[in-house]
């Protein structure tokens, strides 16, 4: 049962950072984007090159950290693989979304997220391969705990867990004490009182698409730490992270961590009780039971 | 020579099967402006209805009540009306694209749940041993062919002339009225919610109807018929017959089905053995390409009812509609 | 994109010639308005309900489609500018209702507002909580737990920090206490007074015109009567145009 709660605190935090970008986006823009997912495929395939590229060129960054399976060309790798994404995100929109938002209406970008999304995956897939793949060759160990109660914890998740601790905290102060935070919200809450107080929409959007970016692909790394890299993986990941921007509320980043961690922890409870094939329906029984029971989420959408 | 035939009877037949799961669509998208991304999922429906209402006995497991066929295939047709509904009537009265995650998601409980669900479903190895209507009258496969061709024409001309007088009717006006000013609709006492979810359940009956012929066809239903590049498949053979136009949509169906098939032909044929495994991927980018390019070609020829309902309902709103220039 | 005039003449501050708009193309409820505002003049907008008064201010400010007609803001064209770009050339707007940021506080609200200076942020943050006390004290609640006059006075505030030249109101009294709304026309006068344009629409017909120079009387998007305020106050015909008795000026 504590192994199942820490798998799913796990899960969860992943899901939280995965959801962020993507709550930010379908409120600003009104548009449920089912490409969100695959940039945290980018970002985790991203990380992978650079990681092999610096390890190609300055072979002593192969070092690991203690206790972990991280390197340090890795850690390096994850910066470079966030501002890759960020602007991949800014390139997707140029390309597509934006047009199709100054033509025609939101659930036209909806349709054409669904194909950006399928040429993203697999256009990954016939770059990097389809198999499965981690970013070291060694097997990562696990630390036991306790025996009874079952509790088998990986030093790379608690890395994870620290990633994502600090990735939100630094979000939450910008939020609450910056004026680009504050800047930010306002955008969310009234778009239109926002423009007048002279903030330029636009560039808000391009930084929403950079910081959803950005945070996804750490998601996405975290996510490839704590499992595999794959092509479909954001294909696997797409209905959880919507049912966690639904139950939190979209449009409300704090929701979205919430909400994260919430479809992560009924996930990994849920392979308690029912087999582990069902896992992917999961999700959408959230989102099914959230839409009737209250369909802003916990923490609402103001519009 | 009957080689020839026999193949182009084959691919014809499937070619009309899924046209009329691109006629729900459009009933859907076209006519309703409604959002259905796990197609799909109301396809598996009316197949597996069909097989377990209609199919033999099947041994420590579920269905196999050989039911006569025209029955088994209303079932499954009303089993596919029934997920929509459940699906729909938490969504219609939302944002838009709320459906569209939802639907996004049934396929992919559905799949799941057709995949593990053994007692149920058959799991991954499937339902067999369905005996096809009429079967037994006709001697010859060929024959056969042929004459299944003519069911699935029949069916066809069926919901195509069942939608044509539905778009005539005053429900059809009630969708034309809805799209042009939604607020309106709603003060002369119609629920749009209402009329949406009706709309959306008749098209995912059709699309019902459509997977029952497909799953009579081939005498078998598995997971693998039901995978979610089929959403995407129908998707682009509506939007490249051009939404709204029901005559369009089939014609889009041959011309996608028949690019699916050709390049599927294509890419065995000079794709090295080696990398044959990323022929699929390649086609796949295919299919987006052809979502993506056709919507920034005509963005405009896609939804214009979409336009008009949102730019009434939003104007005195002031909202991100009216996008300044940069 | 704001065009500047070729010559240096000094004309009123704000310029609003044959104006057409409204909130949908080819709909416009704004026909044919003309007005303007010379430097720290008020000038107040009064007419019954769908005259194009509201419309007007917001296509002054950038919020609306522009169909026909000109606005320019000392001598250059802005019609067709962002409402940002406005913003930054001094352009203030408080808008009827939804005029603050309520999950922001009163400090953020002000700092957020005050972004589009070049300098001195904080000390026009500070300068606005010397005017305005009560908001000084609750600085760090949200906006949202404000009563409606202290959320009035935030947002003209928020308008006031960054140093406008032109000051646009929408109703800036409605639904505020009879002191409260004395509050912000006294201070509408004193804003003035410092030399900054005031345009205001106002149901409020009286007060407002009591404070300002001059007036316009719209109907059905169009100008009815104009004059200096003290006339209109005392012109019959501004009560029946007003309360709908008549819809337009006799000839």
């Amino acid at each position: 049962m504590i192994q199942s709660l820490f798998d799913g605190i796990l899960v969860g935090a992943i899901l939280s950072l995965g959801a962020i970008g993507l709550t930010m986006i379908m409120h600003i823009l009104r548009f449920a984007n089912f490409s969100h997912a695959e940039l945290l495929s980018i970002g985790a395939y991203s990380a992978l090159a650079f990681d092999g590229l610096l390890q190609a060129l300055v072979p002593a960054l192969a070092q690991k950290f203690p206790a972990l399976s991280l390197t340090v060309s890795l850690l390096i790798a994850i910066v470079l693989a966030m501002a890759m994404t960020g602007l991949s995100a800014i390139a997707i929109d140029r390309l597509v979304f934006r047009r199709l938002r100054e033509n025609a209406g939101p659930l036209t970008m909806v349709f054409a997220s669904f194909g950006v999304a399928l040429i993203v995956r697999n256009v990954i897939g016939l770059i990097f391969g389809l198999r499965a793949q981690h970013y070291g060759s060694d097997i990562a160990f696990a630390i036991l705990v306790s025996a009874d109660p079952f509790l088998l914890i990986k030093p790379d998740q608690l890395f994870v867990l620290g990633v994502t601790l600090v990735l939100m905290l630094a979000l939450h102060l910008t939020l609450s004490r910056t004026p680009f935070g504050f800047a930010l919200r306002a955008v969310s809450e009234n778009p239109v009182l926002a423009q007048v107080n002279g903030i330029n929409l636009n560039r808000m959007i391009r930084m929403t698409w950079i910081i959803g970016g950005a945070i996804a692909a750490v998601a996405g790394i975290l996510y490839a730490l704590n499992n595999q890299l794959s092509p479909v993986m954001g294909r696997d990941l797409t209905l959880s992270l919507f049912a966690a921007a639904i139950v939190g509320g979209i449009g409300s980043i704090y929701g979205a961590v919430l909400g994260g961690f919430l479809v992560g922890l009924a996930s990994s409870l849920a392979l308690l009780v029912v087999p582990a094939g069902y896992n992917p329906a999961i999700p959408f029984l959230i989102i099914l039971v959230t839409l009737y029971l209250r369909p802003n989420g916990l923490f609402g959408e103001a519009r | 020579m009957i080689g020839v035939i026999s193949y182009l009877v084959f691919f014809f037949t499937i070619a009309l099967i899924l046209s009329i799961t691109v006629l729900g669509l459009n009933l859907q998208w076209g006519y309703t402006g409604l959002f259905n991304g796990g197609v799909v999922a109301f396809f598996a429906a009316g197949a597996y209805g069909l097989i377990l209402l209609g199919g033999p006995d099947r041994a420590g497991e579920f269905g196999g009540f050989g039911l006569p066929y025209p029955v088994a295939l209303a079932g499954g047709i009303v089993l596919a009306g029934l997920l929509a509904w459940l699906v729909a009537l938490a969504s219609t009265r939302l944002r838009h694209d709320y459906l569209a995650i939802a639907t996004f998601g049934v396929a992919i409980a559905v799949e799941s749940f057709a995949r593990n669900a053994e007692y149920l479903t058959g799991g991954a190895k499937g339902l067999r041993g369905f005996q096809r209507p009429l079967e037994a009258l006709v001697g010859s496969n060929f024959g056969y062919s042929l004459l299944f061709l003519s069911i699935v024409l029949v069916a066809l001309v069926s919901v195509y002339w069942t939608l044509e007088t539905v778009v005539r009717s005053p429900f059809g006006r009630l969708l034309r009225a809805m799209r042009e000013d939604e607020v309106a609709a709603r003060s002369l006492g119609k629920s749009p919610a209402r009329v949406r979810l009706q709309s959306f359940v008749l098209g995912a009956m059709i699309m019902g109807l459509s997977g029952g012929l497909y799953a009579t066809f081939y005498a078998f239903i598995s997971p693998q018929d039901i995978a979610p590049i089929l959403t995407f498949q129908i998707w682009a053979m509506l939007i490249v017959g051009g939404s709204g136009n029901n005559k369009g949509a089939i014609l889009g169906t041959l011309i996608v089905w028949g690019g699916w098939v050709g390049s599927g032909w294509l890419l065995t044929e000079i794709v090295p053995r080696h990398l044959q495994i990323y022929a699929g991927s390649i086609q796949y980018i295919l299919i987006g390409l052809i979502i993506v390019l056709t919507l920034l070609a005509r963005p405009k020829g896609l939804l214009p009812e979409e336009l008009a309902i949102s730019k009434l309902a939003d104007a005195s709103r002031e909202t991100l509609d009216r996008e300044p220039a940069d | 994109m704001i065009e500047h005039p070729a010559n240096g003449s000094p004309g009123p501050h704000l310029q609003v010639r044959g104006l057409i708009a409204g909130y949908v193309p080819g709909l416009p409820i704004v026909r044919d308005l003309s007005v303007h505002v010379g430097a720290g003049e008020i000038v107040t907008i009064i007419g019954p309900n769908g005259a194009g008064k509201s419309t007007l201010i917001k296509a002054i400010a950038g919020l609306v489609v522009i169909e026909g007609g000109e606005i320019r803001l000392g001598g250059s064209d802005i019609s067709g500018a962002r409402p940002d770009q406005l913003a930054d050339h001094g352009i203030a707007y408080v808008p009827q209702s939804a005029n603050v940021f309520q999950t922001l506080t009163v400090q953020q609200n002000l700092v957020l507002a005050s972004q589009r200076l070049a300098g001195n942020r904080e000390g026009r943050v500070e300068a606005m909580f010397d005017l305005f006390a009560d908001l000084r004290e609750r600085r760090a609640i949200r906006a949202g737990g404000l009563s409606g006059g202290q959320r009035q006075m935030l947002a003209i505030a928020m308008a006031l920090v960054a140093e406008p030249t032109l000051v646009l109101m929408d109703e800036p009294t409605a639904g505020l206490s009879p002191r409260a709304a004395q509050e912000v026309l006294a201070l509408i006068r004193s804003i003035a007074a410092e030399g900054v344009s005031v345009l205001l629409v106002e149901q409020n017909a009286k007060a407002a015109l009591r404070i300002s120079d001059r007036a316009y009387v719209l109907a059905e998007g169009r100008n009815q009567l104009q004059g200096a305020a003290v006339d209109l106050l005392n012109d019959p015909l501004v009560g029946e145009i007003y309360l709908g008795v008549r819809r337009t000026v006799p000839s």
